[in-house]
């Protein structure tokens, strides 16, 4: 029986499942908060400048977008990262939800 | 009065020992409402599970619902699942603002004075303070479009709970502006 040196073959196996994954967006979820008529523009710009590290303007650029489109997409990433953000949005008060970006 | 309605929203989060009797809403009946029959129904989820593991539905309370929100707006057994490993905690975690605010309001209850806050301090009133304007602009069906304030009468028992939701408003606009 011919011997096939594990190091030659196993990289070829673990190749493929890497390409198969990279045909998958790099981020299926979205975390999306929604207006509602009692949160201040100015706090929720301020939890997302907070919670985010967004800058003023990226804060703000958003949080016009909620108050204005009706939601915005704030963030994404993996469905366990959206739902840390959700959960962490839902502390400071925000509408948030999470779902598969569209 | 931001402590006693700050209280209202510990009452609240408050995790039951078992689902409770409660004929009246505190925070109703803190802002003289109790007579409004859209103030009516349970207060508490009864699928609280015992054990640790938190409730499977939304809150049938519309203040804990808002304060409390399904995380998946269109696939209610996620948002079931998310709830049971989550609400409990999140409903801590107000609490302890909630409990924070109170802290600090202590000293100077009933007698009014100068309440100082570092940035956790500050942080933890924010948060408190929205949950609590939360709690008011449900009750009180705030809307964006509306202004429902200019529209009661004089002696409208309502006007004065709108009072208190413009104070908190204003106070939270403030300190969140304070905090650059």
């Amino acid at each position: 029986m011919p011997c096939v040196p594990p190091a030659v073959t196993a990289p070829v196996e673990l190749d493929r499942p890497e390409a198969d994954l990279a045909s998958v967006p790099d981020t299926p979820w979205v975390t999306l908060v929604w207006n509602d008529p009692v949160n201040l523009m100015s706090y929720v710009s301020y939890v997302f400048r907070t919670h985010f590290g967004y800058s003023e303007a990226k804060a703000d650029a958003l949080m016009l977008d909620v108050h204005q489109k009706g939601r915005a997409a704030v963030s994404s990433g993996s469905r366990e990262q959206m739902e840390r953000d959700v959960e962490a949005m839902h502390g400071y008060g925000l509408w948030a939800t999470l779902q598969k970006d569209e | 009065m931001l402590a006693s309605l700050a209280r209202e929203v510990l009452e609240l989060l408050e995790v039951p020992e078992r689902a409770p009797e409660r004929p009246v809403d505190p925070l109703q009946a803190e802002l003289g409402l109790a007579d409004l029959p859209s103030f009516d129904g349970p207060l508490e989820d009864p699928d609280l599970l015992a054990g640790g593991a938190g409730p499977l539905g939304a809150p049938e309370d519309e203040v804990l619902r808002r304060l409390l929100p399904d995380a998946y707006g269109d696939d209610p057994q996620a948002a079931a699942e998310f709830r049971r490993f989550t609400e409990r905690g999140l409903r801590e975690r107000k609490a302890q603002n909630a409990r924070g605010l109170l802290a600090t309001l202590a000293p100077v209850e009933g007698q009014g004075g100068r309440v100082q806050l570092d940035a956790e301090g500050a942080r933890t009133w924010l948060a408190a303070l929205n949950d609590v304007r939360l709690a008011l602009g449900t009750r009180l069906g705030v809307r964006d479009d509306v202004d429902a304030f200019a529209e009661l009468d004089e002696d409208d028992p309502a006007r004065w709970a709108w009072a208190v939701y413009d104070f908190t408003t204003h106070l939270q606009e403030t300190l969140v502006r304070s905090m650059g």
